[in-house]
């Protein structure tokens, strides 16, 4: 990075967390700490929502993964502003009538301490869990662009955010990240013109879309079904829809940042903001995704975008990695090639040409990736250790190789902003659910407000430890943002199914839905480890057992002795 | 009665005052809680069910056309 990108980097970066501490002053009431005083207005209800989900991972995965797969991972979010408005008439009133700090607290009312205690332990697995990837996340930029070890970059970023969250509490999470989401669209829409800024001189954006498109790139709806697929239109409306139900509606990270509403109305005003913008905003940094391919149909990609992991193949291999790389840059010279056919062949309007260009280019494109397998393999081979998943990286080698000066600080800014405010948001939702849920309802006697803030403190920096240590192992994972969306998939719908329970099926007691959540948990993570589904149907799998078991049960329960 | 295991709570919609050791605890739970506000807009949108179908067409809307480009270009 040039002095420019570090100044950008530093100014914006000190703007967040200086901004967080102002507003954090006073919070020092448990209702001030956990609810930041349930004065936030809708605008900040809603860009503190996005950027919860919005983490460091969306901004280096999700282009990564629109590079090579195309759009399809938009059907993911289908079912959001369907679960956002299910979510804004049912859970938000019933919350706020119940003047909850957490979304478990409810289920003791509506049941019993078992079920609430059994839903709050599965919230922090999945949440804790989750956490460490997203540490990592902005780790992997970090680590590469200042050449630190990864796992002390993972410390060191962990170690920062829990500070920042633990002094600022809820109010000063929801309100920097405000500002955070406004530094993260201004980064986005800069670094799309700098992608199409880095397209040839001769080739237009519409002549490089109709090449991605060719390619398969552009492919925003499969409606094909299959359970193995993961991603087409009836996963993404059915899964989806469960998935960010049980996200929004009971995942305390996210129910912790509209509980904090001055009203019903602000609350449910924010959950729409964010169903109304979700899927344009995805969607944009998906085609981020595609514009980044198409620069890359045009200049030559490295075969292997984590570059450390392929220099220390090539010093252990240089024979065998150097005859693939020859190779590579043969199919890429013949997919070029191609390209330039394709978009010679449609301004000369001949339709043949046109069919025979696509052709040409997708068997290039085929090739290329027959390449790559073999690269990985060698890889394997050359270092048994390293990690040959590389998806995470392409953003992050684009925005190295072609962002102009200030921009890449920007970006980095931008990164750091989004894990900063999801680890921040994820860190307190664990803190403020180990005191409410468990510390505060288990206690012999029950804390003072300002005690139950310092305990919410201590289990903050207990959890943001945590989460650094599985941080450190999460180089293992596949790809970062199914990884992530994989590991809430195992859990929500258990969770979700406990809830919709609760509140539609109202002669249901509390033992049977118990017995019902730890089966049907107990056959999602056995389907995961034993069947070929798709992970968004675990969702639908969990919260459909649980409701049905639960009815069943419920049904030959012995009827309560009469008194 | 709330809490005390299966059975102990048999209710069905939760009703303020419900988890009693809470809003006991926090000395809340008296007078009614305000949960129904219309939303802020006038004309048509002036119920929350109108405002819900906007927020459920614009996406609908805006996948269909997202469809219609991946069939023009692909």
């Amino acid at each position: 990075m040039t002095l420019i990108d570090w100044i950008v980097l530093g100014l914006t970066t000190a703007f967040i967390v200086l901004w967080g501490l102002y507003k954090h002053r006073g919070s020092r009431t448990m209702e001030g700490y956990l609810k930041g005083d349930q004065s936030l207005r809708w605008p900040t209800i809603g860009l503190s929502v996005m950027a919860t989900q919005a983490s460091a991972i969306t901004f280096l995965s999700v282009p990564g993964q629109a590079y090579d797969d195309g759009l399809r991972f938009v059907q993911f979010y289908l079912g959001l502003p369907l679960a956002m408005i299910v979510v804004a008439a049912v859970f938000v009133p019933i919350y706020y009538r119940m003047k909850v700090y957490t979304a478990y607290e409810y289920l003791e009312g509506r049941f019993d301490v078992r079920v609430r205690l059994f839903a709050a332990l599965l919230f922090l697995i999945s949440r804790g869990l989750a956490a460490g990837i997203t540490i990592y996340a902005p780790a992997i930029l970090l680590s590469s662009i200042l050449g630190w070890q990864l796992e002390w970059t993972c410390i060191a970023i962990g170690l920062v955010v829990v500070l920042y969250t633990v002094v600022g509490g809820s109010k000063a999470v929801s309100q920097t990240q405000r500002q955070q989401m406004m530094i993260i669209l201004a980064g986005l829409v800069a670094a799309g013109v700098a992608a199409c800024n880095a397209l040839p001189s001769d080739v237009s954006l519409g002549e490089a879309l109709s090449v991605a498109g060719a390619a398969g790139r552009i492919n925003p709806v499969d409606a094909s079904f299959a359970l193995t697929d993961r991603y087409n239109i009836w996963s993404g409306i059915a899964g989806g829809f469960f998935l960010s139900l049980a996200y929004f509606g009971t995942d305390q990270s996210q129910v912790g940042r509209y509980l904090g509403g001055r009203s019903v109305t602000e609350s449910r005003l924010g959950l729409l903001f964010n169903g109304v913008l979700k899927i344009p905003m995805q969607t944009g940094i998906l085609f981020l995704g595609v514009l980044v391919y198409t620069v890359y149909v045009f200049s030559a990609p490295p075969v292997f975008w984590n570059e450390s992991t392929l220099q220390r193949a090539r010093v252990a291999a240089p024979a065998e990695i150097s005859t693939i790389e020859a190779n590579w840059l043969e199919k890429v010279a013949t997919r070029e090639v191609a390209a330039r056919a394709l978009i010679a062949a449609e301004a000369a309007d001949d339709g043949v040409a046109a069919e025979r260009a696509k052709v040409d280019l997708r068997a290039a494109q085929a090739a290329m990736g027959e390449v790559r397998v073999e690269l990985k393999a060698a890889i394997k081979q050359a270092v048994p250790n390293a990690e040959t998943e590389d998806r995470d990286f392409i953003f992050l080698g684009f925005a190295l190789e072609h962002l102009p000066k200030g921009l890449l600080g920007l970006l980095v800014a931008v990164i750091l902003a989004a894990a900063m405010s999801s680890i921040a948001s994820e860190l307190q939702a664990l803190g403020s659910t180990t005191t409410v849920d468990f510390h505060r309802r288990l206690a012999k006697t029950t804390p003072s407000d300002s005690k139950t803030v310092t305990i919410s403190m201590g289990y903050t920096i207990v959890w943001g430890l945590v989460a650094i240590g599985f941080a450190t192992f999460a180089s293992l994972l596949d790809n970062l943002i199914q990884a992530v969306n994989i590991l809430g998939s195992l859990f929500y719908g258990t969770v979700l199914g406990i809830f919709l329970t609760a509140f539609f099926l109202k002669k249901v007691t509390s033992g049977p839905v118990l017995y019902a959540a730890i089966i049907a948990e107990t056959l999602v993570v056995t389907l995961y480890l034993t069947a070929e589904i798709g992970f968004l149907w675990f969702n639908l799998i969990g919260c459909g057992t649980v409701c049905g078991l639960a009815l069943i049960f419920n049904t030959f329960r012995r009827s309560p002795q009469p008194a | 009665m709330s809490g005390g295991g299966e059975g102990g709570n048999t209710d069905t919609a939760p009703k303020g005052g419900r988890a009693a050791w809470t809003l006991a605890e926090r000395g809340e739970g008296d007078g009614p809680v305000k949960v129904e506000d219309p939303p802020p807009f006038k004309g048509m949108f002036s119920t929350w069910k109108n405002v819900y179908l906007a927020v459920f067409v614009s996406q609908a809307v805006f996948m269909i056309l997202l469809a219609i480009l991946g069939e023009v270009v692909s």
